[in-house]
């Protein structure tokens, strides 16, 4: 359950064809596909041992993906054959890699019942790789507290908190995959600082948020990928209802963002209160977001605001503490502010973004109360024709300090604290059980899923080469 | 500075039953009329008389609080004197439990708490602890009690604490 909102405040992204889920135009990537529907067949006499070439095919020697995860040690490769599996498998060992041998036939399904479709804990290196999770009643895919976790080829459809979710872990890869009609969002990476991640090639819709981060960054990048009719887009975002604030220093970079006004998804609270924007920073901070394409929003483009957050956990963090290392910062006690703390979205850069139609602004800063020349966001090079306040790039350009005698810093005021009313007359969440979803998509497997190796998950996320990325075309 | 608020609920009944250490196995765990100083024999059921052992000591007025966060325990390590009271606060957005390592889920903790009444019987169900709830319970038994919140993490694992009585 979440808790009633009041909350957030914060904005906005956007990318190139997606090598997972298909290129060309919009509806061919995700063509209209029936779920399958057979079952995985039993085994007699499961093994219990591990066979001695590392591979353990499920069911054809282990009758159920937990029994072979049980039996696998390091270094295994646990092979699935398609089917539907009402499983909820938890995993404890370390660098192991969890394969379907297609995509869209090995069917993780959680009836309504099951909790998460897989939930690595505790474990390092796990990949998980071209298989389907959907109708569990929290997450698709799930790890927490994992050093290198990998997932590959994924898609995540109605399940009832998050599609693909990475908590408390660092060194990971999320890539080539979908999430669909989660309440919070289709892709989550929070509580890690830095969390030398990487998401790519995804393809994130109908969820409440596209993407959320809180508390999360330092060399998190999200990179070339689709966030569309979504409440809200790409959220980053702080609070201190987890640990490590604030959000900072996640780049976001050649997406492509629209259309996130689905009115029609379940969602959290925060999800509503943000709906109608494409890249949305609440209260983070440091953040850069360039080169994305985002269009077609009701309210902001790339909106920079604050994230309101009553009954606060701590005090915020004085700036020069925002590189405390996330473990470090656990240790600390909290001190119980006297009242709602107010995250304002800081030290951010906006460059070459290229946008259009967003109906309050393309582009957007502000605050409910702190003079917006004192936050450091600084705005240049974009491609757009509205802005909040006004004549943006002129009062806030990147490479030098800001002034309040930049200009009228009032004039076409976003108004942000007016989003808490817009929320209470917002479309209400529509139960993830029964909500309106595109169909279960047909989407690219990885490739020799058969016979390609095992490659447990790096804590070394590779290397993008942000300069080559450009703005992307946009979806027709 | 905000005071910590105490939301000490039904669970207290279930809290101070458990300073005791008693010896029958089935017992109403959470009988309303338990007494919470230790003693030696105790009728705490009209219909069933059980035999106590005085193994832990009284509530000694003492109270910390820990933060239950999105998906953690804060702090996750707390050393704590015998009677001593500890508040879990549920000040995150999700639902949470808190389950000594020995339980597996909530089902099972609402099977404990009905059959046992020993000091490792404690804990709370996710459906009694959504965000702003409170659960209490005196740990009045010296050891080490390890708990996790079997949604979010796994004994040891994830979203995991300790507490340590001495």
């Amino acid at each position: 359950m979440k808790r009633s909102l009041r909350a957030l405040i914060g904005v906005s992204v956007l990318g190139l064809s997606l090598v997972a889920c298909g290129s060309g135009d919009d509806e061919a990537e995700v063509p209209n596909t029936e779920a399958p529907t057979s079952e995985a067949p039993a085994t007699e006499a499961p093994s219990t041992e591990a066979p001695a070439d590392g591979v353990l095919n499920v069911p054809a020697d282990y009758a159920t993906i937990q029994a072979a995860v049980d039996a696998a040690v390091e270094g295994d490769l646990i092979l699935i054959a398609p089917g539907t599996y009402n499983e909820a498998v938890q995993v404890t060992t370390n660098n192991i890699v969890i394969r379907g041998l297609d995509r869209n036939t090995v069917i993780m399904d959680g009836n309504f019942e099951l909790d998460n479709g897989f939930r690595v804990v505790g474990a390092s290196g796990v990949a998980i790789e071209n298989m389907t999770a959907m109708n569990y009643t929290k997450n698709g895919f799930f790890w927490t507290g994992s050093t290198g976790y990998r997932g590959s080829y994924l898609t995540a459809w109605r399940n009832g908190d998050y599609g693909i979710y990475a908590f408390d872990s660092v060194g990971g890869l999320l890539e080539n995959s979908y999430a669909a009609g989660s309440p919070d969002a289709g892709f989550y990476i929070g509580q890690c600082y830095p969390c030398d991640a990487v998401i790519r090639n995804v393809v994130s819709e109908h969820n409440g948020l596209g993407y959320s981060g809180t508390n999360s960054g330092g060399n998190l990048l999200i990179v070339n990928s689709v966030f569309r009719r979504n409440r809200a887009g790409v959220v980053p975002n702080s609070g201190s209802y987890e640990l490590c604030y604030p959000e900072r220093k996640t780049t976001i970079v050649g997406n492509q963002v629209y259309s996130n006004n689905q009115p029609d998804t379940p969602a959290i609270d925060v999800a509503i209160l943000a709906m109608g924007n494409g890249i949305l920073s609440a209260g983070g901070v440091q953040n850069i977001i360039e080169r994305n394409r985002v269009w077609d929003h009701d309210k902001t483009g790339i909106g920079l605001v604050p994230f309101l957050e009553e009954d606060a956990n701590d005090a915020i963090p004085a700036k020069d503490a925002w590189d405390m290392p996330c473990a470090e910062q656990k240790q600390l006690m909290p001190t119980l502010p006297d009242g709602p703390l107010l995250w304002d979205s800081q030290d951010t850069e906006v460059r070459d973004n290229v946008l259009e139609d967003n109906r309050r602004a393309d582009i957007a800063v502000g605050s409910a109360g702190t003079n917006l020349w004192e936050l450091g966001n600084c705005f240049e090079g974009n491609t757009f024709t509205t802005s909040a306040p006004l004549d943006l790039e002129t009062l806030a350009p990147c490479g030098s300090p800001l002034s309040e005698t930049a200009g009228d810093w009032t004039a076409g005021d976003l108004m942000v604290i007016t989003w808490l009313a817009d929320a209470e007359t917002a479309p209400p969440s529509v139960d993830w059980k029964t909500a309106t979803l595109p169909d279960l998509p047909q989407l690219e497997n990885m490739p020799d899923a058969a016979t390609a190796p095992a490659v447990p998950a790096s804590a070394t996320p590779p290397t993008i080469d942000l300069a080559a990325i450009t703005v992307p075309d946009k979806i027709s | 500075m905000r005071v910590m608020k105490r939301l000490l609920g039904s669970f207290t009944l279930c809290a101070r039953l458990s300073v005791l250490a008693v010896s029958a196995a089935v017992i109403g765990a959470c009988a309303p009329d338990a007494p919470d100083a230790a003693g030696g024999s105790k009728i705490i059921d009209d219909d069933v008389a059980i035999t106590t052992t005085i193994a832990t000591v009284a509530p000694n007025g003492e109270s910390i609080t820990i933060q239950v966060l999105d998906n953690s325990y804060r702090p996750s390590d707390y050393e704590i004197s015998a009677g001593t009271e500890v508040v879990f606060e549920n000040r995150g957005r999700n639902d949470h439990n808190i389950l000594p390592d020995s339980v597996k889920g909530d089902a099972e903790l609402s099977e404990l708490l009905r059959n046992d009444s020993s000091p490792s019987a404690w804990g709370v169900a996710s459906t009694d602890f959504v965000p702003g709830d409170s659960f209490s319970h005196v740990f009045g038994a010296p050891g080490v009690y390890a708990y996790y919140c079997s949604i979010h993490g796994a004994p040891g694992a994830g979203m995991y604490g300790i507490i340590r009585v001495s």
